[in-house]
């Protein structure tokens, strides 16, 4: 109560509170005890419903699509946790479901919980399937949209794909009934080989004008062989009796051979200097034939003469399909790799929204990351769901968490299933983000795909449509520090292709049309490996190499034809110049060796004669009767050894 | 009419009641309530100590209502403080680290920058909340609160016949 006595005293809180009071409230205890009461009650018996919404909202968010849980429970008492259906609508199509399961059971790990993190040791699953239509469109409303996804890895990847399929076939088919303009192609030819015949003539000509004073000392070492020559040619030995007439001749006939060597290697430098003359001669003609080529090479390309190898014909017919299954495929794969890359640890958060913050990791000495579920088993079709035109699987899915590092262990999923007209699927996956470098690998098996009625590219020579036939697909995508290789092939089996008959057939409609009738089989094989900005791909087809012998055999004959005309067209034009320049060329070269051999020819006769001299000699020698004379001459004998 | 009806009990509280130490102890406690995101274990612990000591409640939900606006603008202050608390500090990383491995501490949320930020904040803020909001009490009851009922607008609305009538009638169901 404040002071009535009017004196003015400072106020203080001992004044102005009221009567002492216990530091706890007994009411309050009351409250919370029966508001504990109540809870528990409550969530025995409405939290299903309450975490059956909130699941629901959150798993919406997460996938950017509608998630609906059917007869949802959670048990307090044993963390018993169980649904009737669940349905995970694809939000590239709203209107089927991307996962829809029957009914689930599973327990949740208690002590992981205290710790605020989700551990199922093992869930098991009915009728898990692919596919299924449903009730009501499952897209969200505008503000209940995730943001979008960036575009995945693969994306990229399946656009070169794309690409590749599109691209050419190598055949132009509107060049298969035409001709070729021989005459304007020759005359806009500009024909190399006369500019290099005409340089490879002037070059020579420069040449020549050293080579005549080469001539002259050539015409020297020949006057002196013809000088040696008659020297040789007057030694007599039959009037020689006495030692030093002997000695003298066998001198004589030494110094003779001595000039004769002498002169062999002077011609044998002038010889070796010519070689590389004579060698370029040599070689100058031989060139002219190649120019020729050449130039013929040149007009074909100008003539634009049809290539038949043809290839990416399988592309052409199958293409869209192809990139279908491509996209298809590689969209549930960066599905899969997008939700692990939003668990993976980031960097500060600048502006989080109100409220929200962002969260902060520590080391976990339990290792449990925030969701881990251990494995799921998945049960096959049962018969209550045998109406359904959905993908039904089977299997085992292994480690699907939040975080592998902590876990230490790559999420692996191993499906198969099939539809229930007959198509069947294998799955295999391996999401491995244990380590910096993350590894992913998916293979996908898909055999018995139905190509009944199925309309093909609108292209007036080729099959309208397919009327029976099958198709199988086997698939394999490693993508390990950011590259990608892969493998897809594409079999069709039992084809039955339809025509359009009411068109007037072309040559080349009559060829397409026999291609494909005897195709009974079509692979198509396509590889790629690389960075997805730069992949490398490879296209490969049973079709292509059918088609281009078909093409070769009924019109390579005709093509033939005219290109072996452009050729003896072309050849026709250069022919006289290059028997100018070849001629030129030869007389040069043969003048050149004419003069080269003439003079080796009288240097190796001179040393016959000198060899034949030596020999005379020799049995001039032995016919000496005289013993004594005969001793004597026996030295010099040794001497003319050569 | 609630929020009419909640007017008059602050002021009836800071008039006379409870002492300025309870009003000024449930002040800090809903401050603590709306400085903090509602979503985690420490919020809860507060919301039951609110229940449990005896402090005024009507002055906890005041002090929720007036920091909750607060919050709002100083989110990326708390954010950037938790962030430097929690990520950026070699020091207390082994304390947290030992708290993350705790059971039902994680549950918390003290990992989370904005709580963390946030209830940081608002202990450094309570002792000088506490003992600014039981001055003011003080001073209320002594000298604004008389001052407030010599107000000529006072005295109209206390003789008008209608807040007669109403006097009369408010207390019939009781």
């Amino acid at each position: 109560m404040p002071n009535t006595n009017g004196s003015e005293k400072k106020t203080t809180e001992k004044q102005v509170s009221v009567k002492k009071t216990s530091f706890l409230r007994r009411k309050g205890l009351l409250t919370l005890l029966i508001l504990f009461i109540s809870i528990i009650l409550c969530s025995i018996l409405l939290s299903d419903k309450f975490i059956e919404h909130r699941l629901e909202s959150r798993l919406s968010l997460g996938v950017g699509a509608k998630v609906e849980i059917d007869n949802f429970s959670f048990s307090l008492i044993g963390l018993n946790v169980g649904w009737k259906r669940l349905q995970i609508t694809d939000p590239e199509n709203t209107k089927k479901n991307l996962i829809e399961t029957g009914v689930a059971e599973f327990d949740l790990a208690v002590e992981p919980l205290f710790y605020g993190k989700v551990v199922i040791d093992k869930i098991k699953l009915e009728n898990l399937q692919n596919g299924t239509e449903r009730e009501s469109d499952g897209s969200l409303s505008k503000s209940q949209k995730a943001e979008s996804e960036k575009p995945g890895i693969l994306d990229e990847a399946a656009q070169n794909i794309s690409k590749e399929l599109s691209g050419s076939t190598g055949i132009d088919f509107s060049r298969m009934d035409g001709k070729i303009d021989i005459n304007g192609v020759i005359d806009a030819l500009e024909i190399k080989t006369f500019s290099r015949m005409n340089e490879l003539k002037n070059s020579v000509n420069s040449k020549a004008a050293g080579w005549e004073n080469e001539f002259k000392a050539l015409s020297g070492i020949k006057d002196k062989a013809d000088e040696i020559k008659n020297k040789a040619g007057s030694l007599k030995f039959e009037n020689l009796n006495n030692v030093s007439g002997f000695i003298q001749s066998a001198n004589t006939l030494k110094a003779v051979r001595a000039e004769i060597l002498s002169l062999k290697t002077e011609f044998e430098d002038k010889k070796t200097a010519f070689a590389g003359d004579v060698n370029l001669l040599k070689s100058g003609i031989s060139s002219i034939d190649d120019w020729i080529k050449e130039d013929i090479k040149t007009a074909g390309s100008k003539a634009n003469l049809p290539d038949f190898d043809a290839k990416n014909i399988a592309g052409m017919l199958f293409g869209e399909k192809i990139k279908e299954y491509i996209n298809d495929g590689f969209k549930y794969f960066d599905l899969a790799r997008n939700y692990y890359e939003k668990f993976s640890p980031a960097s500060k958060v600048e502006s989080p929204e109100r409220f929200t913050g962002q969260d902060i990791s520590f080391r976990n000495d339990k290792a449990w990351p925030g969701f881990w579920l251990k494995h799921i088993s998945v049960s096959g079709l049962t018969t209550s769901a045998e109406k359904s035109n959905g993908i039904f699987l089977s299997g085992n899915i292994f480690d699907i968490s939040s975080n592998q590092k902590k876990t230490g262990k790559p999420s692996v999923i191993n499906l198969s299933g099939g539809k229930t007209n007959g198509r069947s699927y294998d799955l295999k996956m391996l999401l491995d983000y244990t380590a910096d470098n993350s590894t992913e690998e998916v293979s996908v098996n898909i055999s018995g795909i139905s190509l009944n009625n199925t309309s093909l590219w609108n292209n007036s020579l080729l099959p309208e449509g397919i009327s029976r036939g099958t198709l199988d697909v086997l698939s394999n995508v490693l993508i390990s520090n950011g590259e990608i290789n892969g493998n897809i092939k594409f079999t069709g089996e039992t084809l039955n292709f339809i025509f359009n008959s009411s068109k007037k057939l072309s040559l080349i409609n009559k060829i397409t049309e026999e291609v494909f009738k005897e195709a009974e089989k079509i692979n198509v094989n396509i590889s790629f490996k690389g960075k997805p900005d730069g992949l490398k791909l490879s296209i490969a087809s049973n079709l292509d190499n059918i088609f281009s012998q078909k093409l070769k055999s009924a019109l390579g004959r005709e093509f033939e034809k005219q290109k072996n005309e452009l050729e003896h067209k072309v050849r026709q034009k250069i022919e006289p110049e290059k028997q100018k320049a070849v001629s030129f060329l030869r007389s040069h070269m043969n003048n050149l060796t004419g003069r080269l051999s003439g003079t080796e020819s009288l240097i190796s006769a001179d040393l016959d004669i000198i060899n034949t001299k030596k020999l005379e000699l020799e049995k001039q020698i032995d016919n000496v009767k005289n013993p004594l004379l005969k001793q004597a001459l026996k030295a010099v004998k040794k001497t003319l050894k050569w | 009419m609630i929020i009419l009806r909640f007017i008059a009990k602050i002021i009836q509280v800071l008039r006379a009641g409870p002492s300025p130490s309870q009003i000024a102890g449930g002040f800090v406690l809903g401050m603590f309530l709306g400085m903090m995101p509602l979503a985690n274990l420490f919020s809860l612990v507060i919301v039951l100590l609110i229940f449990v000591l005896n402090v005024n409640i009507s002055a906890a939900i005041l002090g929720w209502m007036a920091f909750t606006l607060f919050s709002y603008f100083l989110d990326p202050v708390f954010h950037n403080l938790g962030y430097a608390l929690l990520a950026n500090n070699e020091l207390l990383k082994n304390l947290f680290t030992w708290f993350y491995n705790r059971p039902v501490i994680p549950l918390s949320k003290f990992n989370n920058t904005v709580v963390f930020g946030s209830f940081i904040f608002s202990i450094i803020l309570a002792s000088p909340v506490y003992f600014s909001f039981k001055k003011a009490v003080v001073l209320y009851r002594s000298t604004i609160d008389k001052r407030i009922r010599n107000l000529k607008i006072v005295h109209a609305v206390q003789s008008n016949r209608a807040y007669l009538y109403y006097r009369k009638i408010r207390n019939l169901g009781d």
